[in-house]
């Protein structure tokens, strides 16, 4: 078992940092994003980002046990204070690479939820051909539970459904 | 768990603007922002938070 790098809070207090041993510099961060309820009122949930900056661009990307225990720490602290809320995931396409991603953050997820205190909801495969794919977290005990993944279905519906006509 | 007024004319509006392209925006304005050593709050479209 690994433990995490240190982490501070960004000057400006919008994100998180840490260095790994290799000297990369990596940026957690969080933002609002609003899911869209079939009636009702928006829900605001927290998108879960993260991005690197290597020490060496050209050097051969190693796998870094601490660097996923850190991330792994930051998602577990943020469940602790806000066990009523989600956390949504993206994976980017850049390189298509999303669904490389997606794998990564599945295994991630499994390997970190042995107790099974969290469910992953994955947004639908027919939207994949678009190069999106998307994961909503959340505890199972959240009260709000039923709302938030409704809202996440529609709203994951209604726009990319708009795009696609599906 | 936040919430927010919304109406079904709002959403009929905007409809072609997809939040989560949107969001992938942000993390390509963010990540750029990042690797070129310039704060996050010059990105004032983005919402950031700091829930832990």
């Amino acid at each position: 078992m690994y433990g995490p790098y240190d982490v501070d809070v960004t000057l400006d207090g919008n994100g998180y940092q840490f260095i790994s041993a290799r000297g990369d510099h990596y940026l957690v961060y969080f933002t609002a994003f609003f899911l869209t309820q079939e009636v009702g009122a928006d829900i605001e949930v927290v998108s879960f980002s993260f991005t690197c900056k290597r020490a060496d661009e050209h050097a051969h990307n190693r796998h870094d046990p601490r660097v996923k225990a850190t991330l792994r720490s930051l998602v577990e602290q943020f469940f602790e204070k806000n066990g009523d809320n989600a956390l949504l995931y993206l994976c980017m396409n850049d390189n298509r690479s999303a669904r490389s991603r997606s794998i990564t953050f599945s295994r991630w997820f499994n390997e970190s939820n042995k107790d099974q205190r969290y469910e992953r909801y994955k947004s639908p495969t027919k939207y994949a051909k678009l190069g999106f794919y998307s994961s909503l977290i959340l505890k199972k005990a959240n009260p709000n539970r039923e709302a938030i993944l409704a809202a996440f279905n529609y709203t994951i519906d209604i726009y990319w459904g708009f795009e696609t006509g599906l | 768990m936040k919430k927010f007024n919304s109406s079904r004319s709002t959403l009929k509006k905007n409809a072609a603007e997809n939040p989560f392209k949107k969001l992938m925006d942000d993390k390509k304005r963010i990540e750029a922002a990042f690797k070129n050593g310039k704060p996050l709050s010059t990105l004032n479209e983005v919402k950031f938070v700091r829930p832990i």
